[in-house]
């Protein structure tokens, strides 16, 4: 119940980490989402920075390309010295390669500023008598000597007529060239050279070409704030302060891309950041975008005119794009926590469940095992028989109640624990030296003996069947486990039953002798008839007569001893003998009743048969029992075959007895060694004789088997085989094998 | 009345016994043997009378050489000697045609009167035989 509690608590214990860490887990998540989209954010900035930077650069470079044209055109001697003729044809040229970077005039003001010479975009040359405004200042900076080799780029206006934002790239001119009309140069002051450039179209050239992320695009203010490109045509010429104000569909505060601009770009910084608006390439609704912005130094850094380059793109399309990835990394990483989470609560739940199951199985096999237990217990001290644990010295670890009664007298009241200790040789004495110390020795070396045994206990003479098996016990102690059964009255009633039988095959025989005694005692009988009529006989006669006499009573002397060496009585002895010996005794015996009833005897007995240990009489009684049952069973004649072999394998001599009688009925099979079993008539047989066969034969470590096949089931090769095997004799275990004797 | 009797048995003893016995006692001649199967060959070459046979003989037994000797000559009596005990065999052998039977041990009068009423009726039959055979040449003459 303890353990139950326990691991209740264990298991709601690691729910709730579980969760908390689940909680930590998408915490963290949730974290690193933002840390990674702002990332994202700044990393996208950096690239827009890095878009704005190169617009810069590219209009910067453009710009200086065209200062260089006009400087390379402003040494020309045909612009310094006015050459009329080739004038036009000398800004053609230039202007060809300058047209399509926004130059959209070429002017060259005279000494006096006076007379203007222009070529336009179209190319058309024309020579204007006056100067306007603009030129007239724009000749003044050029007078001055100061200003001698440099180029002014003058701030953007818008054309009143053309709408067009206008600048001017400006270079006094001074006649410091020559050739070979002028050979000499005057290094006078004679007016200024100046191109009168599209500004929008300039920049346009290098802006439109921006893409930032999927939408996003630049922009270009100058120095008043005002747009010299956006992708939103009417705001180009704009103020960038007032324009969005006005184009405001949805009301939305300016406050933050007003404060960069008047902040950050017009004051010529550079950096990132993010501002509210409202429109985005034709989208209108408010949004965030993130901005990059870089000054460009138009002459050099401080110096006006200052142009800032700014790119921008929703910060949504960041958002979207580091979300939809977050989204799906999360959408795995919940996935795969969720499949952690359920294998875990399924192996957690499976192990609850086994082990519960566990449990269960323990706590019967426990009850079994005590019930088991118990029963074995029980068995022991209930059993018939003597069983004691003894270590390898013969003391006694423990013996059951059944055992005592063996070792006191019945009305002394003793315990097992009374015997503890104690050896058990001092209690059981062999008579027959079989139950020894030595013995022990035996079973420790081969694990079990088996012996049958004659003791004296408590004065009382015993024979035993003992088996002893070695065993190791829970301590890893090497002990005995004795089990010694009281065969005594078996004993008593194997020899009742061998005598018994004995006489019944007396029987059996009886009908053979006769007719064997028989015929000596009629030729004796005639004889004597024929010497005591009269005195015809001649004395050789008389003398044959005799001599035939004296052959007819040894006959019968013979017959006698034949049968007096089966019935005499004597000590059951064990010896090594002769399997084909005994046999043909046995044979010699039943000879003549297998002549009176017609039985033709057929012999194999193998000549190198090796021996058995065995008592002679009771391996002829068996021999005898068997022949006997053949005769019987060939009222009719038939063969008698008898064979004796050695099977190797088995190590044991076999004896086949064949008869070619009606066989052995199936129903009759399997009771034919039960005692008092026959199918003889009331007289003809006891029943016994297979039992007594069975018996003695076992006793020596042999079997007893039989083959039958009845007419019905073979007409042609009918008949009983019986089997007998004995062990061959083997002197080596001779010596561990248990003397057994007893009287007959 | 003289005639010839077989004795048949593998004893010696008893053949050698009965073969006295009839030599003193009557005028029969007596011929013996141990051997059944020599039985044919002594048929052929003697005009024997009666044949006395042990009953259980190894090889062939009484009963079959009784077969063999009523398929020769139906008429030779033949007497079976059988041992105490096993009197049914020997009534067995009256049924299938034996003359008589005698049991061991036998006294010697009892055997001589046995041959002796077998002899007179195998003369009887022999006598009869005789005379069919003369009736029959005179009915051949007649004709």
């Amino acid at each position: 119940m303890k353990n139950f509690l326990t691991e209740r608590k264990i298991i709601i214990g690691f729910g709730i980490v579980t969760v908390i860490l689940l909680f930590m887990a998408f915490f963290t998540s949730l974290r690193s989402f933002k840390r990674v989209k702002q990332l994202a954010i700044e990393e996208f900035n950096q690239q827009q920075l890095v878009l704005a930077r190169h617009v810069a650069f590219s209009l910067k470079t453009i710009i200086n390309s065209l200062k260089e044209e006009l400087a390379i055109l402003n040494l020309s001697p045909t612009i310094q010295y006015l050459e009329k003729v080739s004038l036009a044809n000398r800004m053609r040229i230039t202007l060809s390669a300058v047209r399509n970077k926004g130059v959209l005039e070429i002017r060259r003001i005279d000494t006096n500023c006076n007379r203007v010479y222009v070529l336009d975009k179209n190319g058309v040359f024309k020579e204007i008598t006056r100067c306007n405004n603009e030129e007239i200042k724009l000749f003044k900076w050029s007078q001055n000597r100061k200003n001698k080799g440099k180029i002014y780029i003058s701030p953007i206006h818008t054309d009143n007529r053309s709408g067009k934002l206008i600048m001017y790239l400006v270079t006094p001119t001074y006649q410091d060239s020559y050739d070979e009309a002028h050979p000499k140069p005057t290094h006078k002051f004679v007016g200024c050279l100046m191109f009168t450039i599209d500004a929008n179209q300039l920049v346009r050239m290098v802006a439109s070409k921006v893409k930032s992320g999927k939408t996003g695009y630049a922009w270009v203010i100058d120095e008043t704030g005002r747009f010299i490109y956006h992708p939103r045509k009417e705001y180009v010429g704009q103020n960038a302060f007032s324009v969005r104000k006005k184009e405001a569909h949805i009301p939305v505060s300016f406050a933050r891309i007003n404060a960069i601009q008047r902040e950050k770009m017009l004051k010529g910084k550079e950096g990132t950041s993010w501002y509210i608006s409202n429109w985005h390439l034709g989208v209108i609704r408010k949004m965030k975008k993130l901005i990059a912005y870089t000054p460009i130094w138009l002459k050099k850094r401080g110096d006006s005119p200052l142009w800032s380059v700014a790119v921008v793109a929703p910060m949504q399309e960041v958002e979207t794009m580091v979300s939809d990835v977050y989204k799906q990394q999360l959408l795995f990483q919940g996935l795969v926590l969720l499949a952690i989470i359920l294998v875990s609560f399924s192996v957690v739940g499976f192990e609850r469940h086994y082990s519960v199951q566990l449990k269960k199985e323990v706590e019967e096999k426990t009850k079994d095992l005590r019930a088991s237990e118990e029963k074995y217990r029980m068995l022991v001290e209930n059993a018939n028989d003597l069983i004691y644990l003894i270590d390898t010295t013969g003391r006694i670890i423990s013996i059951n109640k059944y055992g005592l009664n063996f070792f006191v007298d019945e009305n002394t009241w003793a315990e097992p624990k009374d015997f503890v200790g104690k050896n058990i040789f001092s209690y059981i004495h062999s008579l027959d030296n079989a139950f020894t110390p030595e013995v022990l020795k035996e079973v420790l070396n081969s694990g079990v003996v088996s012996l049958e045994h004659e003791v004296e206990i408590n004065q009382r003479k015993y024979w035993l069947n003992t088996k002893l098996i070695q065993i190791k016990r829970r301590t890893g102690e090497i002990a005995i486990l004795g089990i010694s059964r009281d065969i005594t009255q078996h004993k008593e009633m194997a020899k009742q039953l061998f005598n018994t039988e004995k006489l019944a095959s007396l029987g059996v025989l009886s009908a053979g002798v006769a007719h064997e005694i028989n015929n000596p005692i009629a030729v004796i009988l005639g004889f004597c008839d024929l010497l005591l009529e009269d005195g015809s006989l001649s004395p050789e006669e008389i003398h044959q007569v005799l001599k035939r006499i004296q052959e007819e009573a040894e006959k019968c002397k013979k017959i006698v001893e034949n049968l007096l060496m089966f019935t005499r009585f004597r000590e059951y002895t064990e010896e090594i003998t002769d399997v084909n010996a005994n046999l043909e005794r046995v044979i010699a015996l039943v000879s003549n009743n297998l002549l009176i009833k017609k039985i033709k005897l057929e012999k194999h007995l193998s000549p190198d048969l090796p021996k058995i240990k065995a008592d002679a009489r009771q391996i002829q009684q068996v021999f005898l029992n068997i022949i006997n049952n053949a005769i019987q069973a060939m009222p009719n004649g038939g063969i008698l075959t008898v064979t004796t072999r050695l099977n190797t394998q088995l190590n044991m001599v076999e004896i086949f007895i064949k008869d070619t009688g009606p066989g052995i009925k199936p129903e009759h099979r399997r009771k034919i060694f039960d005692p008092f079993f026959t199918t003889k008539k009331v007289g003809e047989g006891t029943g016994l004789g297979l039992t007594v066969s069975y018996g003695i034969v076992t006793n020596y470590g042999g079997t007893i088997d039989f083959e039958t096949k009845t007419e019905e089931e073979d007409k042609e090769n009918h008949g009983t085989t019986f089997i007998i095997r004995l062990p061959v004799y083997n002197p080596k275990q001779e010596e561990i094998k248990c003397q057994a004797k007893f009287l007959l | 009345m003289p005639g010839k009797i077989l004795i048949v048995d593998d004893e010696k003893g008893m053949l050698e016994l009965l073969s006295m016995t009839f030599k003193h006692k009557t005028d029969y001649e007596v011929i013996t043997t141990t051997d059944p199967v020599e039985v044919p060959r002594i048929l052929a070459e003697n005009d024997i009378d009666i044949v006395i046979s042990d009953l259980r003989m190894p090889e062939i037994d009484g009963i079959e050489l009784m077969d063999y000797v009523k398929q020769v000559d139906e008429t030779i009596p033949f007497i079976v000697i059988t041992a105490y005990g096993t009197i049914e065999s020997a009534v067995e052998a009256m049924k299938k045609g034996a003359f008589d039977y005698i049991t061991k041990p036998f006294r010697k009068e009892q055997i001589i009167l046995t041959v002796d009423r077998a002899m007179k009726m195998r003369q009887l039959q022999k006598e009869n035989i005789k005379l069919k055979e003369q009736l029959e040449q005179m009915r051949k003459k007649q004709v």
